[in-house]
């Protein structure tokens, strides 16, 4: 270096081993905190706010999601092929009522009841397998802010007469009115 | 080998940090950027009971088991909440009318939220059931409004709320 010509000491450089600490535990912060979104959790559904839903129990895997949302064919548009959206076109309109599971065309209540029964049946035997009584799978319902409370109550209905015992409503967390906001 | 090593005056080994620290730097802002702590997901569990539990063992069982039997997502509760909803351009799926039913009757409390909460506080200190609560909303009632309610409800101190079929 020019500057350095007079003596031979050795060259400065900066510590960067403690500012290379922090970022890799801020890396880490984030990463554990990410929400990745599940493929079974639908992104069109604008879940209504509520205080008293409690944080999720991401260890029971035995679930099933039912997303229920007024019908709007631009959230299929650029989503499903050709001769998926023709069909979906003429089985609704907009502002429907549409019921969306995994893997799973937008479905009517007639044929969500022949997916829970199989999905009952399936699970009816995994638990006789098993040697359990009942079948502990989880309904989790997530409903549109927009949706009508008759169709969410169609649902679950249609679930309990099915055979399933147990239900999740989802909701995103609201702050409650005496804290901050 | 080592011993070769222990002699040599040779220039000590330096870890190049530099590439690590910008790899890292990227995916912290990536990480940064895609973080959204406030639409934090949640649950709320309803349960019912179980086939094994609702099946009567005698005669008086049935009779005090009949509302449930007739409809498992109801529990039994001393309380019912009644929500109207009118399709009228202004109130379209939002609450209109809010009303308290109980053995004495029906009473209506307006279509205020808050006071819903208060006369739930009254009545969680007189009746017998203070933790079940019964909601009975019009089918077009939107879901928020719905959660709204129970909102009212928990609340007051009713902790279990369940639902019953809406009218019509």
């Amino acid at each position: 270096m020019s500057h350095g010509g007079g003596g031979e000491g050795a060259a400065a450089e900066p510590n960067l081993t403690p500012l290379l600490d922090v970022v890799l535990q801020l890396l880490m912060f984030f990463m554990m905190c990410v929400n990745f979104v599940s493929e079974q959790v639908n992104e069109d559904i604008k879940l209504p706010r509520s205080q008293a839903v409690k944080p999720m129990d991401k260890s029971d895997p035995d679930v099933l999601f039912v997303n229920v949302k007024p019908f709007a064919l631009q959230d299929f548009q650029d989503r499903l092929p050709a001769d998926v959206l023709a069909r979906v076109r003429e089985k609704f309109r907009d502002g429907d009522e549409c019921i969306l599971v995994s893997g799973k065309e937008p479905m009517r209540q007639q044929e969500l009841r022949v997916w829970l029964k199989q999905e009952y049946d399936d699970a009816k035997l995994a638990a006789e397998k098993r040697g359990d009584k009942e079948v502990k799978t989880a309904i989790v319902i997530r409903g549109h802010r927009e949706a009508d409370y008759g169709k969410v109550w169609d649902i679950l209905d249609m679930c309990k007469n099915v055979g399933f015992r147990r239900f999740m409503l989802r909701a995103l967390t609201k702050n409650t009115p005496g804290g901050a906001t | 080998m080592t011993t070769r090593r222990k002699h040599e005056e040779g220039p000590e080994p330096t870890l190049p940090v530099t590439p690590m620290l910008d790899m890292a730097f990227q995916l912290l802002a990536f990480f940064v950027m895609t973080y959204h702590p406030s639409d934090l997901e949640g649950q709320m569990e309803l349960s019912l009971p179980s086939e094994s539990i609702t099946q009567a063992k005698n005669q008086e069982q049935v009779k005090s088991d009949a509302a449930a039997e007739k409809n498992p997502l109801e529990l039994p509760a001393d309380v019912t909440v009644i929500v109207r909803t009118q399709h009228d351009n202004v109130n379209n799926g939002l609450i209109s009318d809010l009303s308290l039913q109980d053995t004495a009757g029906v009473h209506p409390v307006g279509n205020s939220l808050d006071n819903l909460r208060d006369e739930l506080k009254k009545r969680s200190e007189t009746v017998e059931n203070k933790e079940n609560i019964k909601l009975q909303a019009d089918a077009k009632l939107k879901w928020q409004e719905v959660l709204n309610v129970m909102d009212a409800c928990h609340q007051a101190g009713f902790k279990n709320v369940s639902f019953v079929k809406p009218p019509g």
